[in-house]
């Protein structure tokens, strides 16, 4: 059998090919946040080469650019607070729903499918509009009021919890423990896996959110990082987009070792 | 430990950056430039103009002579410079008693006319005065054997006789008297800001000068400036004379340190504004290119007014950057 009949070598190479494709702007970022400002002065390419790399910009931008750091900062107070909320929220909507019969579940969940279909865009005026009569426009908490409460996110717990056997709930009521006992004791350990998913996968959504910011706090001094990013210059770019995305990825890293072991232990 | 590790590594995270925005902002204070603001105001430019006067004695005279007197003898010459009672010139003898003479007939000859009276009386009374005066001085000079002398301490700025010329209307003895000082004279075009106050340095001395209104001839303004002071000088001597400059009314004038010039020569200044900023509201300065209108020592004017530009600063300025501003 010839070498490129292989269907192994061929699929080897597609999917090398699609991993390039995806690792590739990924590796440039990185390799322009090390790139020396002195790489553009230089005529051969050996010297080019050595005088390529420097942390010249990660000094810039972590002991030198306040306004990074600011608007870091307010990426944090925008994020955690949502997250905190939306997980809260969230969980107890979707044990609500589960417990709620079958009747109202079915209800219930047509009006969160027509929310959910709506785009952000269409939602953006009525929240507005809203926003400002209660006088919340120019204020952080018109963007966490806004961004914790997310159709999909009831969806995905609510599947969640749905996956918990019901006897369990049962035997705790014919044990006389109340509803929020229930939830709190016998449905969130059972979900604790899901919500830590559910919680890196929305930290991950609401650390780059743009919209939202923009259009509910409008006042420069409150922007989340994200907002701010085409102001940065392309020198500092980079490795501003390096550092911002270094959070999330660390904690998407451990909580999904947490979560593996977690399951391990589970099984 | 092991059972908050993800606590533990948000904690860590967020400290880390807490320090880094600690150090920014100690940074930022440090990295920026602090700077002194100033405005554009209504001034005039003031600076040192250096013009060509000319240096003359204040008091000159023609010396008189008979007519048609034979120059016997030339005592003295361009430039000599004369002590009271020197002799200038010696006319002939005979030539100026033939014009005493003359003069006498003329006497006889208008006293008749004035005795025998009507309409040319009085003017032959108006002529035997003159004419009376001539005999004086024509008696005066015959009683000095016909030397003309100097009244006083004189140079001779004009002497064009020779021995054996006619004293005639178109040759002359011009003497000056250095008793009475000398003044400077110059013109220029822009009197109008010319203040009252210069300086001129003749024969190594520094001379302080005033004067008044000048004097306005074809486009040209004459000044003349009495010397408080007798100098030694040559009648006509070229003299370079400091002035001081004072222009029109600018509207738009701020110190020359306020301008910074490009690499081609182009002036601009840094003009500061305000810009909210994720951590307040911060000062920039933004380059601006101006048309310098006029310049002196001290100030430039420029061709519009503006406010807070940077007249001093710590370090180097670049379009856009932020800086610290102190009033002063």
């Amino acid at each position: 059998m010839k070498w490129y009949k292989s269907s192994r070598i061929l699929q080897g190479i597609l999917l090398g090919m699609l991993g390039l494709f995806t690792v590739a702007p990924i590796a440039w970022v990185l390799g322009k946040s090390l790139e020396s400002s002195l790489a553009y002065s230089v005529d051969s390419v050996w010297t080019w080469v050595c005088r390529y790399f420097s942390l010249e910009q990660y000094d810039n931008v972590l002991f030198h650019d306040l306004e990074y750091w600011a608007s870091y900062w307010n990426t944090i107070f925008l994020t955690v607070p949502t997250i905190l909320l939306a997980v809260i929220t969230t969980t107890m909507a979707a044990y609500g729903l589960t417990v709620i019969g079958k009747k109202w579940q079915r209800r219930f969940m047509l009006v969160y499918a027509v929310l959910a279909l709506l785009p952000t865009q269409v939602l953006l005026v009525p929240q507005l509009i809203v926003l400002s009569k209660t006088q919340l426009i120019g204020v952080r908490l018109a963007v966490i009021l806004v961004a914790y409460c997310c159709p999909w996110y009831v969806f995905f717990l609510y599947r969640l919890c749905k996956g918990v056997p019901e006897e369990t709930f049962e035997a705790a009521r014919v044990e006389g423990a109340g509803e929020w006992t229930v939830f709190y004791r016998v449905a969130l350990p059972q979900m604790r896996v899901g919500i830590m998913i559910f919680s890196i996968i929305i930290s991950a959504d609401l650390w780059g959110m743009v919209e939202e910011p923009l259009i509910y706090i409008q006042d420069a001094s409150k922007y989340p990082l994200s907002v701010l990013f085409h102001e940065m210059g392309e020198e500092l770019s980079y490795t501003g987009v390096v550092l911002f995305s270094l959070p999330i990825i660390i904690i998407f890293l451990e909580g999904i070792q947490s979560i593996m072991k977690k399951e391990g232990e589970g099984t | 430990m092991k059972k908050h590790r993800m606590v533990w590594i948000i904690l860590v995270i967020l400290f880390g950056i807490g320090i880094c925005t600690v150090v920014s902002a100690r940074n930022y204070v440090e990295d920026k430039p602090v700077v002194i603001l100033t405005d554009t105001v209504p001034n005039s430019m003031h600076k040192q103009l250096q013009v060509t006067a000319g240096l003359y004695y204040s008091e000159t005279e023609w010396i008189e002579f008979p007519e048609n007197c034979r120059i016997e003898t030339v005592y003295a010459q361009n430039g000599d410079k004369l002590e009271a009672g020197a002799p200038l010139l010696q006319l002939k003898e005979a030539d100026v008693q033939i014009q005493y003479l003359q003069m006498q007939l003329q006497r006889e000859s208008l006293e008749e006319e004035q005795d025998a009276g009507g309409t040319r009386e009085e003017l032959a009374g108006w002529k035997l005065q003159s004419l009376e005066e001539e005999l004086a001085y024509l008696e005066q000079l015959l009683a000095a054997d016909c030397v003309i002398k100097v009244a006083s301490d004189s140079v001779v700025l004009q002497q064009e006789y020779e021995a054996g010329d006619y004293t005639a209307e178109n040759k002359r003895v011009e003497v000056a008297f250095p008793e009475y000082g000398c003044y400077l004279e110059w013109s220029v075009g822009q009197a109008d800001y010319l203040d009252y106050r210069g300086t001129a340095v003749i024969s190594g001395e520094k001379i302080e000068l005033s004067w008044e209104q000048p004097g306005f001839a074809k486009g040209m303004y004459t000044y003349v400036s009495e010397l408080p002071e007798i100098v030694e000088c040559m009648h006509g001597e070229p003299v370079e004379v400091e002035l001081l400059y004072t222009s029109q009314e600018y509207r738009a004038v701020l110190p020359k340190d306020s301008i910074w010039y490009d690499t081609d020569g182009s002036p601009y200044i840094f003009q500061t504004y305000s810009r909210t900023r994720v951590f307040g509201t911060e000062y920039y300065v933004r380059k601006i290119y101006v048309e310098i209108v006029e310049q002196d020592d001290v100030n430039v004017a420029i061709s519009s007014p503006a406010t807070q530009i940077v007249e001093r600063t710590s370090m180097k300025l670049s379009d856009m950057m932020a800086v610290t501003v102190i009033e002063e």
